[in-house]
């Protein structure tokens, strides 16, 4: 994980994890992120961990601390590229909290157009690659 | 009857059983009785999962007891033989309807607890959105967008 101390500004070429929390925001059928999984809460911001520095076990340990901690099911990450969302017109700024150094919000997202936000959102889920908890994880 | 043509092991009732199963799979899926069970079985699942705060593990608004009617509403108003859509929610509560055919033959629409259908579409390289308000019948720009999902 990155040193607390000494975060990084994020770079366009940096994968960033989107944990799926709710059966809603995923398909089994073909194993994919819907776009309801990157839609920013009320305040504005959308929640990702970013993978730099970070090993794949290191990334599903933070996810299960958020499942644990908030009572919900961990099934899946979404992972996309930094850059799809600076495509979007979207900003990401580091934003470290206890236990993830990695932590990351993705910002400036149309707030007074749920319309636009949903088609933002469309481009990145159509972008995400869908990572399923490993069997050994869950 | 399902359940002793399960059992069935002789070639023609294997072959009855598949019928059935058959017919049982297009009526499920024929759109008078999908929307239907849409509204019976999934919608009130997506109900009892996300009428809670924070149902999606960070910070989303519940689920409301208007946006359900609403979305209840919507589903019940489309034409026979309307594919089914897919069935989620948005962080701001709103329930979304999702048709997917591929990565950009999509389209999302969520519904509002005051019956606003806010919708986006990916469509081959181009996307839409917009803002319909729902009075009842589907807005015809609606059930367009669904065909273009569907269209080669």
């Amino acid at each position: 994980m990155l040193d607390p101390s000494n975060v990084p500004a994020i770079d366009a070429n940096e994968l960033l994890a989107r944990y799926i929390l709710s059966e809603r925001h995923f398909s089994r059928d073909n194993r994919r992120v819907k776009s309801g999984a990157f839609l920013p809460a009320s305040n504005g911001e959308l929640s990702v961990t970013r993978h730099r520095d970070a090993t794949d076990n290191e990334l599903w340990h933070v996810g299960r601390g958020i499942a644990t901690t908030r009572q919900v099911t961990l099934y899946a990450r979404g992972d996309v590229l930094a850059a799809t969302c600076i495509d979007q017109r979207l900003n990401i700024e580091a934003a470290p909290i206890d236990g993830n150094p990695n932590h990351a919000n993705i910002v400036g997202w149309p707030m007074h157009d749920k319309a636009a936000r949903k088609a933002i959102a469309e481009e990145i889920a159509l972008a995400a690659r869908f990572v399923p908890l490993p069997e050994e994880q869950s | 009857m399902t359940a002793t043509l399960t059992c069935a092991k002789s070639p023609a009732a294997q072959f009855v059983y598949g019928e059935v199963d058959r017919q049982n799979r297009h009526l499920h899926n024929s759109a008078a009785l999908g929307m239907e069970h849409l509204v019976r079985e999934e919608l009130t699942d997506l109900w009892d999962e996300c009428s809670q705060p924070g149902w999606d593990g960070y910070n989303a608004l519940p689920v409301t007891w208007e946006t359900y009617q609403a979305a209840r509403r919507f589903l019940l108003a489309f034409p026979a033989r309307t594919p089914l859509p897919s069935l989620g929610a948005d962080p701001d509560g709103d329930i979304s309807f999702e048709w997917h055919r591929a990565p950009r033959r999509t389209l999302s629409v969520s519904i509002t607890p005051d019956e606003q259908l806010h919708y986006a579409a990916l469509l081959g390289p181009g996307r839409t959105s917009g803002t319909e308000p729902f009075y009842g019948e589907v807005p015809q720009r609606i059930l367009d967008l669904i065909g273009e999902v569907y269209t080669c």
